[in-house]
């Protein structure tokens, strides 16, 4: 029991618990601030404060809001470059209506000048264009789950 | 060393170190009630709780005028990619040709010249935006006396104002926060101008092509004076599509600065 009158219990005491009070001092020492373990927030900075992490799987990423705890790191598309707007095209497909104009002649040999009176096809892809959406890329970083208010 | 000193060690240094590190952690922190944030965790933290509004919605920093956590869009099922797409819309100039013959009935296999327009909907893609889900939570319980959290950090508050010790931040607003890419300069803007208030920006693409119409025989010569045919060729039309958005929805929150 801690607290024996035995000197012998007394160093077992000491030193079962030394390491115990170094893990301490150290998380003490790296939990410099109030936040909960594994918060992640971005920073108006140029590297993570200590105690914290950079992120990652967040690196060129917007990120969603989500309530659901199956979903927290569910990821979608490539991560953006260094100020990328990042682009896209859309392909179509359709038809241009040609109308007729009645002729008092007959359909054969030999006069190819006229066009065919037919919905004509018609596809192709768009140009590539940014989706117009306003952007800033900041620090973002994770506290560290060695906080005690780890879950 | 005499027994009292150990005794003194062990009851006054050791004991109490043993308590603290074994006892269930305070689990509380400092920051103030309706501090809003995400984690990267199964659960939120003790004192706080889901903020169910948000889910499946981008937070961006408030704006001027903005209402804080009004939304904009259809939540996104995490894993999605949104789709958007657009209309094409155009035309062609067909050229005409004339034959020796009258017009009238009763071949009503020639298309006749003119401006034809057209239009047909683009395929829907993503604008292939990159996201990572993570965990929404909201502050509950009142701050303890733990210290505050770093300088600089940027924090969501559902509140009407920063807390104390904390300052609105401007140049994010408007402005979907990226996290910072490797290689990448912090700080930085791009993209378009900041949004206003619930604004659904829209964009456009610029397209081109042709159009090859089909030869149609007829026994009958070119020439003066009947009119109006279409001629068979290649014709080119240009345009810009219909504006639409690009379908991320988002929550505007107050975002504020840690002094």
């Amino acid at each position: 029991m801690i607290g024996s009158h035995s000197v012998r219990h007394g160093r077992i005491a000491f030193f079962a618990l030394l390491p115990v009070a170094t893990i301490a001092m150290a998380s003490s020492a790296a939990a410099q601030d109030g936040a909960p373990a594994r918060m992640v927030t971005f920073f108006n900075a140029a590297a993570c404060p200590t105690g914290w992490n950079p992120v990652s799987i967040a690196s060129g990423r917007l990120l969603l809001a989500s309530t659901d705890p199956a979903k927290v790191g569910v990821n979608v598309n490539a991560p953006l470059g260094n100020l990328e707007d990042r682009t896209h095209k859309h392909g179509y497909s359709g038809t241009v209506a040609l109308s007729y104009k009645s002729i008092s002649a007959g359909d054969s040999c030999c006069n190819p000048s006229a066009a065919h009176t037919r919905d004509n096809p018609l596809s192709g892809t768009t140009n590539n264009a940014p989706s117009g959406l306003p952007f800033v890329q900041l620090l973002v970083c994770e506290r560290a789950a060695s906080n005690p208010t780890s879950k | 060393m005499s027994t009292f000193v150990r005794r003194f060690a062990i009851r006054r240094l050791l004991l109490p170190l043993a308590l603290a590190v074994f006892a269930p952690p305070s689990f509380a922190d400092s920051l103030p009630v309706g501090a809003v944030s995400l984690f990267n965790s199964i659960q939120c933290p003790t004192g706080w709780g889901p903020l169910l509004s948000a889910d499946g919605y981008f937070f961006l920093p408030l704006m001027e005028g903005g209402h804080n956590m009004s939304r904009s869009g259809e939540a996104l099922n995490p894993g999605a990619d949104p789709q958007h797409k657009h209309m094409i819309a155009s035309s062609i100039s067909i050229e005409g040709t004339q034959f020796v013959a009258i017009g009238g009935c009763c071949n009503d296999s020639l298309a006749s010249a003119g401006t034809k327009s057209f239009s047909t909907p683009a395929d829907a893609v993503s604008p292939g935006l990159p996201y990572v889900t993570l965990l929404a939570c909201t502050k509950r319980d009142p701050p303890d006396t733990s210290p505050p959290p770093p300088q600089h950090t940027l924090m969501y508050f559902s509140t009407p104002s920063c807390p104390s010790g904390w300052t609105k931040n401007l140049f994010t607003q408007g402005r979907f926060p990226v996290g910072l890419p490797a290689n990448g300069t912090p700080g930085l803007t791009f993209g378009g101008a900041p949004l206003a208030p619930l604004e659904r920006r829209t964009h456009t693409h610029a397209f081109s092509g042709e159009v090859a119409t089909e030869k149609r025989d007829v026994a009958i010569g070119s020439g003066c004076c009947t009119g109006g045919y279409a001629k068979n060729g290649t014709y080119p039309y240009t345009g810009v599509s219909s504006a639409d958005d690009s379908g991320l929805p988002y929550m505007q929150l107050l975002q504020c600065e840690k002094n």
